[in-house]
């Protein structure tokens, strides 16, 4: 459910970072960051703007979902990644640097 | 034609708030194979008109048949009707939802209950008929808008359904990519599937189809053959349509010439010579 959830996470940021964008560029086009004013009122329009948008694209998004078949579960095919050595080196460094933190936050060194 | 129609809208309404009905009594049936341009203005019911054909609107009043059989809604139906009938969306965005290509078309048939190694399989099918394998492992967002478009196709693709809804798929590419989609949809039909576009453009509505749908304010006001529809002045006046360039370039033509439109007419710019050679003898 988390790893799930993860994945739409990682997806609509990116939608929602570009949404965010194209605003702020419309916004600066028509000087809406002239004045302090002004910048508040840009800030406060497209945050709300933002949040509709956020509703409308998840209604849109949830009937692309429906459209081809999704049932309350969301499956992808993963593809078996071969792990490499350098991962096992990368994994144990982490774990003796977070050994090292925790002993000496103890105070057992 | 006699054989079952694979889909079938009969009196179909559908209204998203009660004063403005958005379908009202369409009734339409689609064959195996078909090539159907669906056209109309903005908010004509178009969309509406194919989220009621793949079943995630449930029409208000009508019924809506698969095979023959009438649709209930059920969860195994619903099931069969997406597998049969599929849409791709407008904006490749909404469709959209893995972070990577190959999870991304992976999502229909994992749906469908399938097992792994024919997801992959489909999977592979899909990537090679849209041209795609480079791009596998490659986050969507990085993706340009016609390579979107493309991986949308393929989405549907692997779900190998038999009736494919395209919601105005050109309205977002260039004159390339649109010239590939056109091409693109060529090679589905080749494969006996039934194509629905619903579309603008009518140069490629009059091109490509040889069935189409007009609609206009929910109503389905034509359902008829392109040349059809094209030679209908009221109705082009009525829907706020213009006739294609090559239509009315071979109708000014005949008119020069005092002859009555022949049976055949130029639908390409490559038919064209020839048709303008015999019209000159």
């Amino acid at each position: 459910m988390m790893a799930e959830l993860m994945v739409l996470i990682y997806r609509y940021i990116f939608l929602l970072l570009d949404s965010l964008y194209t605003m702020t560029t419309a916004a600066h086009a028509r000087l809406g960051y002239r004045t302090y004013r002004s910048s508040w009122r840009s800030f406060a329009g497209i945050g709300s703007n933002l949040l509709t948008r956020a509703f409308a694209q998840a209604g849109r998004s949830f009937d692309a979902m429906e459209a081809r078949g999704y049932d309350g579960e969301i499956r992808f095919l993963e593809r078996e990644k071969p792990v490499k050595g350098l991962h096992v080196v990368w994994s144990a460094g982490m774990l003796a640097a977070t050994a090292l933190i925790l002993m000496l936050e103890r105070g057992v060194l | 034609m006699k054989a079952t129609p694979l889909l079938e809208l009969r009196h179909v309404s559908y209204s998203y708030d009660k004063d403005r009905p958005a379908l009202r009594d369409v009734s339409a049936a689609i064959c195996p194979g078909e090539r159907i341009a669906v056209l109309g203005n903005n908010g004509a019911g178009k969309s509406t008109f194919f989220l009621c054909c793949n079943g995630i609107l449930r029409p208000q009043k009508g019924t809506v048949y698969l095979e023959g059989k009438t649709v209930t809604y059920q969860k195994q139906q619903l099931l069969r009707l997406r597998e049969v009938v599929c849409l791709v969306f407008q904006d490749p965005d909404d469709q959209i939802l893995a972070s990577t290509v190959e999870a991304e078309i992976s999502f229909g048939p994992m749906n469908l209950g399938l097992g792994i190694p024919q997801v992959s399989r489909r999977v592979e099918e899909a990537l090679e008929s849209m041209d795609l394998q480079e791009y596998r492992a490659r986050p969507p967002h990085y993706l340009s808008g016609g390579e979107k478009k493309r991986v949308t196709i393929a989405d549907i693709l692997a779900m190998k359904p038999r009736l494919i809804l395209f919601d105005e798929p050109t309205s977002s590419l260039d004159p390339q990519n649109t010239a590939r989609l056109q091409q693109i949809l060529g090679e589905l039909s080749g494969r006996g599937m039934a194509l629905m576009v619903a579309t603008h453009d009518i140069e490629f509505a009059y091109a490509w189809a040889r069935r189409v749908l007009v609609f206009h304010q929910g109503k389905l006001l034509a359902d008829c053959s392109p040349r059809e529809v094209f030679s209908n002045e009221a109705l082009m006046e009525q829907v706020g349509l213009k006739k294609p360039i090559l239509y009315a370039v071979s109708q000014a033509i005949c008119a020069a010439k005092g002859v009555s439109l022949p049976r055949v007419l130029p639908k390409t710019i490559e038919e064209f010579p020839t048709f303008y050679k015999e019209m000159s003898e």
